[in-house]
């Protein structure tokens, strides 16, 4: 078969929609879609931020009600990082919006690995920015409190563990589930013509 | 008659009527059992109203129909990919196996249609883009458009895959 023959044994298929309807009720559908769609992404959004703004008045009364200094540093601190976490989470999602229309499917992979690449590192250094100012707060709220320094000791060494923990389920998420995405989507990527020119093969990495 | 219809309204419903076999056939290239690719065209009609108010100039309103297609459509495959569901068949004899079963699901109207779908399957990712493009008619330049690559990575790259999918299809042939 030549060109032209493949060519016109492509366009002449008939193929049935799989949904049928009147207009209308295409429409509809796509509206209710939409719906659906945005009252996803609100409430993942409000979920997240509620946890925080817990913790943020949570520890506001406990500031409130706490007489001993340390402890209401503790409670400082403890506001402070859930407005600096909400803070965090909200802006590595506006960088998505970046991506919303793209200008060709090189620009979507693109923005699909930008986009892998950032949820990778976010769940990669929680160490850094979710883990450390928790446990500082918590710290300083049990430390600056009454009680033995035996059931200080537990707790703390209890936090450490659990702290250990959540950063191995991170890492391990970023691991199993987010690197072999990136590593196809990157593949892909380096399966385009331009990528598989050696000047431009470091172009996922800037 | 679209009384009552919004111009978005309007705009999307004349476009997928317009469009509707060619959002089918890239359907049938990544999604290969009905069930799936019943699921990628809802996607990809949601998609285009999603996108269709942002798409300023009217003019490119075909090459920016593959685009949403076919960015839905890898994304598609990633999805399922990673939910450890296949859409698309990977090995020659998985291919052959869910060609049979399509076949049994709905009768081959034209066996050389069959063919060229299954060699375009074994095709990579993006050898299967720009075959799917070209067999659409586009010309070099409104692949480039749709890829985002420049004419002459096109020719190349169209070069490479035509002689693939000529050597599967011959390879297909009794």
């Amino acid at each position: 078969m030549n060109d032209e023959e493949l060519k016109q044994l492509w366009r002449q298929q008939e193929l049935a929609a799989p949904v049928a309807g009147p207009d209308t009720e295409i429409v509809a559908r796509m509206k209710k879609k939409m719906r659906k769609f945005d009252k996803t992404i609100f409430w993942r959004d409000v979920r997240e931020l509620a946890a925080c703004a817990i913790v943020f008045f949570g520890y506001g009364l406990s500031y409130v009600r706490e007489s001993y200094p340390v402890a209401r540093a503790g409670c400082i601190v403890f506001m402070l990082s859930a407005v600096f976490i909400a803070g965090k989470i909200l802006y590595a999602r506006r960088g998505e919006k970046r991506f919303r229309h793209p200008a060709s499917v090189r620009e979507f992979l693109l923005g699909e690995v930008e986009k892998v690449s950032r949820q990778i590192r976010l769940l990669e250094t929680v160490i850094w920015w979710y883990l450390p100012p928790l446990f500082i707060g918590w710290e300083l709220c049990q430390w600056g409190a009454p009680g033995t320094v035996l059931g200080k000791i537990l707790m703390t060494l209890f936090f450490m563990l659990l702290c250990a923990f959540l950063h191995w389920l991170n890492r391990y998420a970023a691991r199993k589930s987010l690197a072999p995405l990136k590593r196809e989507l990157e593949q892909t990527l380096q399966s385009m013509p331009e990528f598989l020119e050696p000047a431009n093969q470091n172009k996922t990495n800037p | 008659m679209n009384t009552g219809l919004s111009t978005v309204e309007g705009d999307f419903l004349a476009m997928v009527n317009e469009n509707r076999q060619r959002i089918l056939r890239i359907c049938r290239v990544y999604a290969w059992n009905p069930q799936d690719g019943e699921d990628l065209y809802q996607e990809v009609l949601f998609q285009i109203w999603r996108g269709l108010p942002a798409l300023k100039e009217k003019a490119h309103a075909n090459t920016w129909l593959y685009r949403v297609a076919l960015n839905t459509a890898i994304s598609f495959v990633r999805k399922n990919t990673v939910a450890g569901r296949r859409s698309v068949p990977l090995e020659h004899d998985e291919i052959r196996e869910m060609a049979e079963q399509r076949q049994a699901q709905a009768p081959a109207i034209n066996p050389r249609l069959d063919a060229l779908y299954e060699a375009i399957a074994r095709l990579d990712k993006m050898d299967k883009a720009i075959i799917t493009l070209f067999l659409e008619d586009l010309s070099y330049e409104e692949i480039g458009e749709v890829l985002g690559l420049n004419a002459n990575h096109v020719g190349v790259a169209l070069h490479r895959a035509r002689k693939k999918l000529s050597h599967m299809l011959q390879e297909e042939e009794p």
